[in-house]
């Protein structure tokens, strides 16, 4: 059994000052859901690749699930995850799970929170494992039955959802198939429906699902489990998916020749996650590409809520746009500049002026670096330093001066970067 | 664009555009050699009665609303997300061949406001139908692809055939064309997130889902040293230029404390408003609109995602007449509360959806990803049919309906003759423009 990712047993071994804390922090930002206050320090010396190489090795968390079954519900399930990504000991599994959901989304607005729950679930089993394996079990998953209307989709005039997004969003990407694929793809998915009846357990009912074969993407399939099988085996599937991999980590796609390279890794190992994932983390792209991306709104939201160490309610995320469970199409949420808005602003003030009080820094002769430190920010330009100490000593009071220091650490403009 | 701008400059405008602009009556500028259609009637000849002579609405025969000073006209988008039927919202009742394709989502010529015998809008649309629309008929490219992402990629950036690779948005380019450069913010959508449709080359686009924070941002009493502070400070956090995304984050920050000073307190609602505005992401939207386009913020464009699901694979009849319902009151309560204030001359409104959707149901009570629609414009327009309705017996390939008007056609009728802003100065290609909506 892996341990779970502590910062704890690294400064055991590793007491002596920190080497790059700045680089800790941004593999911490990039693979983590951190950096937590005090996790940088801890790490003492550990170099970078080192900390990757922990990171890599830990095993994942296994919350306890939420106890479903009243009108909280969709209230709940969102919140229960958000404060398990939340959790100092979320690492690498916890993100990746979080990448599978952007990824294979699907929403509370079409489905219902047990079904959600079950979702995420198996997304949990197979953040790691093996892709073939996952996309096998999501393609008859309840709720993506319901968010890609695959749900009943009859043989003799089959629905076209899914067969067009999991060509085009999950594996292949937009042109490697034809609108004909899409048919065929909607007749050998087609026949799975949810059991109301039955707890509403994926059934598949042969009298409307597929009856023959058709040619899909070059090859011959019978029914969904080989159409998955095409799927993955088609040559765009490696190199797309290390696409999206490496920019969930990276910030930006990969160029012709790593991508070629992360993809031969992939394919080689027969789809495995793990391997793909540890290829992109120990990259050389990854350590370089700093602060290329800003942070979404729930990086954003975790990260402030953890420096400002108040227990900030979820609801800022719907004003930010980016609710677990509600993604806003089946593309689940576009990254990289709509992060940058005036509404992310607007909220990103309201959060930290309502939720910021406490004293911690008030007393330390460098109440600036202190704070930033507490943010993970070990490298800022000299306005957002010369503003934090202008304003650290604008005010008498050592609680008036933590409050401050609090709420404008976490709207300083860096700590709006990834 | 000059402040003088006059209605001589404005139909100059509309005959440079194409060459053959349309001063009265509605002329098919024949887009791609089609010829014109048939059914291109315009609101200079509606049929607005019925047989048996009594009223129709929809496309009302009163004199057009006159449509204000260019310099202070705004045009709001509403972007009916996920693919809107046009077959469901301008109803070919009458055209042969609709009732053998929809097999279980066709509407009945009872559920319709009837507009002529050919078509008729969905009842659920009847309080906009009573106001008058200008309905733009076979929307669309001219080689359509199936993907949500490529076709909104194609809607968002004014490229019908997806190959013109625009660095900006339309809308964007629009507000480069008609905005006050020292304005806080030309154009804006309402949402959490920047959109691409609005990516410009130089004026300020934002995106704010709501008004209510500008308090956190500006407006700080100087006795209240705390606030003053914390204000201050994000002012001058942003106040440097700097490269990259460092960069991007200070201004974007800048322009929203700039527009936060110029909207801070527009948020309250004016006596009614909340009783009036439905509560649906549509219609608080629009309520901020209003407040946005009555303050006077500089704004030209609004952008509306409108929130809803309009990609409806399955159980379109039940699912479908609900998000026009929306649609309807919303825009409808929107308009009102711009007559009240005074406004409503200068405001139109413009919808888009990335495709229509496949002229077969299929199995689940549903419609798969199509191509051509429809289009709505409300305000001061003048109401009628447009473009050619798309055949319903000649199907492409693909079981597809084939356009009539291109999407960049249909932006560049909106630019000319609501902006004057001439298609050669948006598009690579300038496309044609469709005479006899506006003046």
């Amino acid at each position: 059994m892996k341990e779970r990712f502590t910062v704890v047993s690294c400064a055991a071994v590793h007491g002596a000052p920190m080497a790059d804390p700045a680089l800790l922090a941004h593999v911490l930002r990039r693979v983590t859901f951190g950096p937590h206050p005090g996790q940088v320090e801890a790490l003492g010396e550990l170099s970078p690749p080192e900390l990757v190489e922990q990171l890599l090795a830990a095993g994942p968390n296994e919350p306890a699930e939420p106890e479903l079954g009243t009108d909280e519900d969709y209230n709940l399930l969102p919140r229960w995850w958000i404060d398990v990504m939340g959790d100092p000991s979320a690492g690498l599994h916890e993100r990746m799970v979080w990448f599978w959901h952007g990824h294979l989304t699907s929403s509370l607005g079409k489905s219902e929170p047990a079904l959600l729950l079950r979702q995420h679930r198996l997304l949990r089993t197979h953040a790691l494992g093996n892709f073939r394996e996952l996309m096998q079990a999501i393609t008859v998953d309840a709720a993506m039955l319901h968010w890609l209307d695959g749900n009943w989709s009859d043989a003799s005039a089959p629905n076209e959802n899914y067969a067009r997004e999991v060509m085009e969003l999950f594996c292949l990407g937009h042109g490697q198939y034809t609108e004909a694929d899409v048919r065929a793809g909607a007749y050998l998915f087609s026949g799975w429906y949810v059991d109301g009846e039955n707890g509403n357990e994926v059934t598949f009912g042969a009298d409307w699902g597929p009856a023959e074969g058709r040619d899909f993407l070059g090859s011959w399939a019978t029914n969904a489990t080989e159409a998955i099988d095409v799927i993955c085996d088609h040559p765009a599937c490696a190199p797309f998916v290390a696409g999206e991999v490496y920019e969930h980590f990276v910030g930006e796609q990969p160029d012709d020749t790593v991508r070629a390279e992360l993809a031969a890794a992939f394919r080689d190992t027969g789809l495995d996650i793990a391997t793909l994932v540890a290829a992109v983390l120990r990259h050389p792209t990854f350590l370089e590409r700093r602060g290329n991306r800003p942070r979404s709104a729930l990086e954003f939201f975790l990260a402030a809520r953890a420096v400002i160490e108040a227990p900030i309610e979820h609801w800022v995320l719907y004003d930010m746009g980016q609710i677990p469970f509600e993604p806003p199409n089946v593309a689940g949420w576009p990254g990289g500049g709509r992060w940058v808005s005036a509404g992310a602003f607007f909220a990103k003030a309201q959060l930290a002026w309502d939720n910021s009080w406490d004293t911690v820094v008030a007393d330390a002769d460098d109440p600036v670096g202190v704070i930033l430190a507490k943010a993970g920010l070990y490298e800022v330009s000299d306005e957002t330093r010369a503003v934090l100490e202008d304003a650290a000593w604008s005010v008498e009071s050592r609680r008036d001066r933590a409050t401050l220091l609090h709420a404008l650490v976490v709207t300083c403009p860096e700590f709006s970067l990834a | 664009m000059p402040s003088d701008f006059s209605r001589r400059d404005f139909l100059k405008w509309m005959s440079a555009g194409a060459g053959a602009a349309a001063t009265g009556g509605a002329v098919w500028l024949a887009g791609r050699n089609q010829p014109p259609p048939a059914t291109a009637t315009a609101a200079a000849s509606p049929r607005s009665s019925a047989p048996d002579g009594s009223a129709r609405p929809g496309l009302r025969s009163s004199a057009p609303m006159t449509a204000g000073d260019p310099a202070g006209r705004v045009l709001v988008v509403i972007e009916l997300s996920g693919g809107n039927d046009g077959l469901s919202t301008l109803v070919p009742y009458g055209l042969p061949g609709y009732y053998d394709l929809r097999s279980a989502t066709a509407v009945a010529e009872s559920d319709l406001v009837v507009l002529d015998d050919e078509v008729g809008l969905h009842g659920a649309l009847g309080r906009l139908a009573a106001r008058g629309v200008a309905v733009v008929q076979g929307v669309g490219s001219w080689s359509p692809d199936g993907s949500h992402f490529e076709m909104m990629r194609r809607w968002w950036s004014g490229d019908n055939d997806g190959t013109a690779g625009y660095p900006t948005g339309f809308l964007g380019r629009l507000a480069d064309a008609v905005g006050d450069p020292a304005a806080p913010a030309v154009a804006l959508t309402i949402g959490s997130g920047n959109h691409p449709a609005l990516i410009s080359a130089s004026a300020p686009t934002l995106a704010l889902p709501n008004a209510s924070a500008s308090g956190y941002l500006v407006g700080a009493d100087p006795e209240d040293v705390m606030r003053a502070t914390f204000q201050g400070s994000l002012a001058r956090f942003v106040e440097t230029d700097a490269d990259g995304w460092l960069g991007r984050v200070r201004r974007v920050g800048r322009q929203t404390i700039s527009f936060a000073d110029r909207i801070d307190g527009i948020a309250e609602p004016t006596e009614g408003d909340e009783l009036e505005y439905p509560g649906s992401n549509l219609g608080q939207a629009l309520r901020l609109t209003a407040a946005l386009v009555a303050a006077d913020t500089g704004v030209r464009i609004v952008h509306v995602p409108m929130g809803a699901d309009f990609d409806t694979h399955e159980n379109h009849a039940g699912r479908h007449p609900t998000l026009l319902g929306d649609l309807d009151a919303a825009v409808d309560v929107f308009l009102g509360d711009l007559e009240r204030r005074g406004l409503a001359d200068r405001v139109l409104v413009m919808t888009t959806s990335e495709f229509g959707r496949r002229a077969r149901d299929n199995g689940s009570g549903g419609l798969d990803h199509g191509t051509a629609s429809m289009a709505m414009l409300l305000g001061p327009v003048n109401a009628g049919r447009y473009g050619a309705h798309p055949s319903l017996t000649e199907l492409d390939g693909d079981d597809n309906l084939v356009a009539t008007v291109g999407l960049d056609s249909y932006y560049a009728t909106v630019a000319e003759g609501w902006f004057g802003v001439p298609a050669g100065e948006l598009f690579a290609s300038p496309p044609e423009v469709l005479g006899g909506l506006f003046g």
